[in-house]
């Protein structure tokens, strides 16, 4: 049999244990492991296991995860998202849809000093829902904006997305970080479109709020200066070369816990609780890593992503055409499994084919977050509108009929991203 | 017991967060105000991410590792047992063959002296035992719940 026959067997094998509900990282271990025994040796893949995941753990890049896990946890307990919420509520609550638009800004600018989607998730699920519930919003609507504005997280630096793209790809993470600002603002803004058109074709899903002084609008923006001291010393930070994203991360959560320090909101419990989970979620991702670090060989040995690219190069098809199979791909794909674990299971097969094609690897990087954002808040399984769920209590299937205005201002985004690289590609230009 | 053990190797790595955090810091404000930066930083730092392999036994008896339910919730629930054994198994099959050879590359690493870097000549043995031991906790929390899903299977 050929090696690229067995590495497409592994694939086949690779998505039957993964429906058959095994853990993802161990999945991707197993076939490598047993793919890379037959097309080798067993020595081989001994030798492979042995060494591999502790010299693809073992990379200072990496440690930025657990630094910006805790940045965001501190956030998320720290009351920054609240404040934002406030604030955005005073400048455009009296608009029809306020509150939601409002809801969509806290979550774009708590997206810029967080790179998981969770935190807005929690803090708008628990202070943005309540106050929306009270001013009669209708609940789909209230609950699909929360749900697709905390993807942003993903999208606008920091992302832990970007982050472990940057890691598997070899590309710079400082690069993808600075590609993501223009496309999430631009995500955000059609997110505030989309608001408005619901609430202009329903009215009473979305009142308007009371009108608000001038005044009132300046003191509100008292809650945002802890969120620009941490943007400014995160981003600027990055983008002025004073630090790589790798110490940014760092910085950031040594920043965030001062910050929250000094303006007492950060209890000793709450603390102690963002450390823990920050273990927890650091070890599930090493988990992941150290199972992708088997799979990557095994898939490099089979050259199954050198014959597909070859392949898919030789079709007289245009690569737009192609890059819209690859869309529909991670549409589908995003469907069934969360962001991270979608990344690790495609980048290794799909990132090289991509690249044959004479795709921009930090552009291809935007548009995979911006997909699987999509993946995360769309049926049978979206991890987003489970979490936002659980936190609220909110059937699953009344956040899932909410989500599809969104959904499409996701793909729109997609189409004019296609049509406009430069939107991802203008900011990194002028770093160099 | 068991739960005990893999709780406290979790600490343990998670205790290594803030050192980690601090040392990073350190080093970049040393280098931003002094030029002299911390060496051996990155080295330092990515060996302490290693450590905190010891954390994911804890996660899986948290339930935290990922995988993808949305099939095999349909099933009935004996058959859920069945699959879930066989993909237990095959996963405590893969985990046993890891951290034999982690420890195996470890006695490789420890013959050849190997160090983190040469700026930096910290040997790198002990941090691969750490690994090893997050490995060896690991296959061990793996047996208790292969014998509930087997078990699964008897009641139905």
């Amino acid at each position: 049999m050929s090696p690229e026959a067995v590495g497409l067997i592994g694939i086949a094998l690779l998505l039957v244990l993964l429906f058959a509900r095994m853990w993802i990282a161990f999945a991707m271990a197993f076939v490598g492991f047993f793919g890379i025994a037959y097309l080798q040796s067993f020595d081989q893949a001994f030798l492979i296991a042995g060494t591999a995941p502790f010299v693809f753990i073992s990379k200072y890049a990496l440690t930025t995860l657990p630094m910006f896990v805790l940045m965001g946890n501190i956030i998320a307990v720290s009351g920054i998202g609240t404040d934002l919420f406030y604030a955005a509520d005073k400048w455009v609550g009296q608009l029809r849809g306020g509150l939601a638009i409002a809801t969509t800004l806290a979550c774009a600018l708590l997206a810029a000093i967080t790179g998981i989607s969770s935190v807005a998730l929690v803090t708008m699920g628990k202070i943005a829902l309540p106050e929306m519930r009270k001013h009669k919003y209708d609940d789909t609507l209230a609950t699909g904006c929360i749900a697709c504005a905390g993807t942003l997280a993903f999208l606008i630096p920091p992302s832990i997305a970007f982050i472990l793209y940057g890691i598997i790809t070899e590309q710079s993470v400082g690069l993808l970080f600075m590609a993501g600002i223009l496309p999430g603002m631009l995500l955000a803004a059609l997110f505030i479109v989309a608001v408005m058109i619901i609430t202009a074709f329903n009215p009473k899903a979305g009142p308007a709020g009371p009108k608000t002084t001038f005044k009132e609008k300046i003191v509100s923006l008292k809650g945002v200066w802890s969120m620009l001291v941490l943007f400014l010393l995160v981003l600027g930070g990055i983008y002025m070369g004073v630090f790589t994203p790798t110490e940014g991360g760092a910085v950031g959560a040594g920043g965030a816990i001062l910050i929250s320090t000094i303006s007492r909101r950060l209890s000793l419990k709450d603390f102690r609780h963002s450390l823990v989970d920050t273990g927890l979620m650091t070890a599930m991702v090493l988990l992941l890593m150290m199972g992708v670090s088997i799979f990557i060989r095994f898939m490099a040995i089979s050259k199954v992503p050198f014959m597909l690219g070859e392949t898919i190069s030789q079709l007289t098809v245009s690569p737009m055409a192609i890059f819209a199979v690859i869309v529909v791909l991670y549409l589908i794909l995003g469907m069934f499994t969360d962001i991270i674990a979608s990344i690790l299971l495609t980048i290794p097969i799909l990132y090289p084919v991509v690249i044959s094609l004479g795709f921009d690897p930090i552009w291809f990087g935007v548009m995979v977050v911006v997909l699987i954002e999509i993946g995360l808040v769309t049926p049978p399984i979206g991890m987003d509108v489970f979490i936002l769920s659980g936190i609220t209590g909110t059937p699953v299937g009344t956040i899932f009929r909410g989500v599809w205005p969104f959904c499409v201002a996701g793909i729109i985004c997609v189409v004019i991203l296609a049509v406009f690289p430069q939107i991802a590609l203008f900011i990194p230009g002028t770093m160099k | 017991m068991l739960n005990r053990l893999s709780r406290v190797l979790s600490l343990v790595g998670t205790a290594l967060v803030l050192p980690m955090m601090v040392l990073i810091i350190a080093d970049v404000a040393l280098r931003f105000a002094f030029s002299r930066p911390i060496t051996g930083t990155a080295e330092i730092a990515s060996l302490m991410l290693v450590c905190m392999v010891l954390g994911v036994s804890w996660c899986a008896i948290e339930g935290r590792h990922i995988r993808v339910s949305l099939v095999m919730d349909r099933f009935p629930l004996r058959a859920q047992a069945i699959v879930d054994s066989i993909t237990m198994l095959a996963g405590l099959v893969i985990c046993i063959i890891i951290t034999w050879q982690g420890y195996q590359s470890s006695l490789w690493v420890l013959e050849s002296q190997e160090v983190a870097s040469e700026l930096l000549p910290l040997p790198i043995f002990p941090f691969y035992w750490i690994y090893v031991l997050g490995w060896v906790a690991l296959c061990l929390v793996m047996v208790p719940l292969l014998i509930q899903k087997v078990k699964g299977i008897i009641q139905g």
